[in-house]
């Protein structure tokens, strides 16, 4: 008896760990997935690329999550890594890249990126924007260029045509805008941000006069000519036409509130894609220019976190992200420029706007790929407001941010 | 009167000492092991992922640091000005509604209102109430015939609106603690005055300001600490911007640490708001808490 009831309690023990063991190898590896960005758009192509990819990787799970542009994604980041358990999976701009690399929290994926079959089909532009000191980190699976925005409406009803340049800007922004009778600007001819996260407008213009913020060796150079013009130019144009507004809150041009703007590609997306109203009513353009056509043009990037378990599967996830296929959905959904050459006609044949953004990608600079960059964005605020609001005159207050940007190096 | 200490035996001390316990292991461990790690991390270049010591470096740098600069004096004047203005409309909202009035409680309760809503969800009201194109202050204004004003959008005018925003949201919560103080007054003093044919407002003065004195150190202490810490509505109604005119030591520590990442920086900015705090509550202290 005694036998046989050792036998039944092995037996069940024996059951019990074959029960266990068979759940542990079907558990799927857990990927955590933090991205920047909170738009309904990106969420809605994110919520299905993790699907799809989960359907046909039925062994790895994604845990996504997203946070605002600005402070809120390195917040988060910063304290998920200090906490030793950073996320497997990063999608962040170029802002990120020379910092986080210096900080040791973005892996090098050359090898994974040297014997990947569509390597060469990413554009060659998307692939410099995540490489720093010779190594790839990030792979481009957007750009966020910032385009002219302009109520197409409002420019025939006035007769005027879209503005290429900035004496067109100034005398177009001048006739759209409206004023009541105390002289306040009820309706902005073209709205320009006066505070906020990141004030990437004023590099719009600063890239459009020929000026860069950084030397072939990697040092800030905020001081220049071509930044002395672009700056007195916003400074005698704004208060005639300008409505104040911050960053982090809605371009009036969303509003309905202004005629012309600098709009992230993508913000414009969701106000087409919420707004039937203004169905015929806006265009977009390269941003007029005062000799260079270019824009600002961000770049969203998939990087592998140094905490990452399982590279191999975050890779995975990774190619299967850059796959044709999800490509031109995240096209169709977010009207996002595509990152692969190859799809760049099927891109511009299916939206007439589409050309614009690829020419907008095409003429984009993006952030300063530097260590210094996250200071370089907080010093460019201030510069820009000391004029506005601080009545400084534009080479002292380049000159006050180059020295304190020089300043801030020294930490 | 008796004024020696009551001795305990070995027992009672070791009972004592045995319930603080758990007290005091959270106390060292969450308040005091922090405190310390801080005032070290600040001697040194600490960035997340390396820390090397620096000395002095860092406090140097606080002092040219013209962000630093204007927290610290938009922090000073948040504070005097918040502080201020709800110790004196906290007790004389209280003084108003400290009597059996009908429709007075309910007057009450809609003053505690805000204190009971979070500073996120103000902060959210309060920026669409000051939208310089859309917001229903400037609405108001054009429809009397005068000119919207930029609120927040201007250097002169965006500390104002945050100091204006915290008393609103925190007079409520003065007036109750007033309130609480006023009505611990024995009626019997207030009647003897009568009797002796005190007007109101030599009561308020000689009676009630007296007598709440314990109270007006407790609100003292809570507003000051409460101004001191400001930050939730720095990051939603402003960002600290225009200009820094509204940034406060709190942001630029959030600033420094969580964006830039300048750990060690931001701990040497956290060790001068210790400081700060420190001395502010040893004056009120010193000062306000003498009851005699």
């Amino acid at each position: 008896m005694k036998r046989i009831f050792a036998l039944a309690i092995a037996l069940v023990l024996a059951l019990g760990c074959a029960c266990v063991s068979a759940e542990s190898t079907a558990e799927p590896i857990k990927l955590t997935f933090q991205r920047i960005g909170s738009d309904a758009a990106e969420h809605e192509y994110w919520s299905w690329v993790i699907e799809a990819f989960e359907k046909e990787n039925p062994d790895v799970k994604i845990l996504y999550d997203d946070a605002a542009i600005g402070a809120d994604m390195d917040t988060k980041l910063n304290t998920l890594f200090s906490a030793n358990d950073g996320p497997d999976l990063i999608g962040h701009g170029i802002l990120s890249v020379a910092s986080r690399v210096e900080q040791g929290h973005y892996l090098p994926v050359d090898d994974y990126f040297n014997a990947w079959e569509g390597k060469d089909n990413l554009m060659s532009s998307v692939l410099a924007n995540g490489t720093y000191k010779g190594h790839v980190y990030g792979i481009g699976y957007s750009s966020t260029p910032y385009v002219f925005a302009y109520r197409s409406d409002l420019l025939e009803e006035a007769n005027l045509k879209v503005p290429t340049t900035w004496e067109e800007l100034a005398e177009t922004a001048r006739a759209l805008t409206v004023k009541n009778d105390n002289g306040e600007i009820t309706f902005s001819g073209f709205c320009f941000p006066s505070a906020g996260g990141n004030l990437v407008e004023l590099d719009v213009f600063v890239y459009g006069n020929g000026g860069s913020y950084m030397d072939e060796e990697s040092n800030p150079v905020m001081t220049g000519d071509e930044k002395i013009e672009a700056i007195n130019f916003l400074k005698e144009l704004l208060p005639d036409v300008n409505i104040a507004y911050s960053n982090s809150d809605t371009n009036p041009f969303i509003k309905g509130q202004a005629a012309m703007t600098l709009i992230n590609n993508v913000a414009l997306t969701s106000m087409m894609a919420e707004d039937s109203e203004y169905a015929g009513k806006v265009g977009i353009a390269l941003p007029p220019n005062n000799g260079t056509e270019a824009t600002f043009s961000g770049c969203n990037m998939l990087f592998i976190g140094r905490d990452c378990a399982d590279t191999d599967a975050a890779w995975r996830f990774i190619e299967f992200v850059m796959t044709e296929e999800s490509t031109l959905k995240r096209a169709e959904i977010c009207s996002i420029p595509v990152t692969l050459s190859s799809l760049s006609d099927e891109f511009i044949a299916m939206d007439p706007w589409n050309s614009v953004r690829l020419d907008c990608v095409e003429h984009g600079i993006g952030m300063p790929r530097a260590v210094w960059s996250p200071s370089f964005q907080t010093i460019r605020n201030e510069l820009i407001q000391n004029v506005l609001f601080g009545d400084m005159d534009a080479e002292t207050a380049l000159n006050t941010a180059q020295e304190t940007l020089e300043f801030e190096m020294d930490y | 009167m008796n004024t020696r200490p009551i001795r305990y035996d070995k027992r009672d001390t070791l009972a004592a000492w045995l319930m603080l316990t758990p007290f005091l292991i959270f106390f060292a461990l969450f308040v005091v092991y922090p405190i310390i790690m801080n005032i070290y991390y600040s001697f040194t270049n600490y960035n997340l992922t390396s820390a090397k010591w620096v000395g002095l470096k860092n406090y140097r740098r606080l002092l040219k640091d013209n962000a630093f600069l204007m927290a610290l004096k938009n922090t000073s004047i948040y504070a005097l000005f918040s502080v201020a203005a709800l110790t004196v409309f906290g007790f004389l909202t209280a003084s108003a509604l400290n009597r059996e009035v009908r429709g007075l409680r309910f007057i009450r309760t809609l003053t505690i209102f805000p204190y009971a809503t979070s500073m996120t969800a103000v902060s959210m009201i309060w920026l669409m109430l000051l939208d310089p194109s859309t917001g229903l202050i400037n609405k108001m204004l054009r429809l009397v015939g005068l000119s919207g004003v930029d609120w927040l959008f201007n250097v002169h005018t965006a500390l104002p609106c945050l100091i204006f925003v915290n008393i609103w949201k925190n007079i409520g919560y003065c007036m109750l603690i007033y309130l609480a103080g006023m009505q611990s007054i024995p009626v019997e003093v207030y009647e003897a005055a009568t009797v002796d044919g005190a007007s109101e407002g030599q009561k308020l003065l000689h009676i009630t300001v007296p007598m709440v004195r314990p109270v007006t150190f407790f609100v003292l202490i809570t507003t000051m600490l409460e101004s001191f810490k400001t930050f939730e509505q720095v990051k939603l109604m402003t960002g600290g911007d225009p200009l820094y005119s509204t940034t406060t030591i709190v942001h630029q520590i959030y600033q420094r640490g969580f964006a830039e990442f300048k750990m060690g920086y931001a701990a040497a900015m956290s060790v001068v708001l210790l400081i700060i705090v420190l001395i502010v509550t040893l004056i009120n202290y010193r000062f306000g808490g003498r009851t005699e």
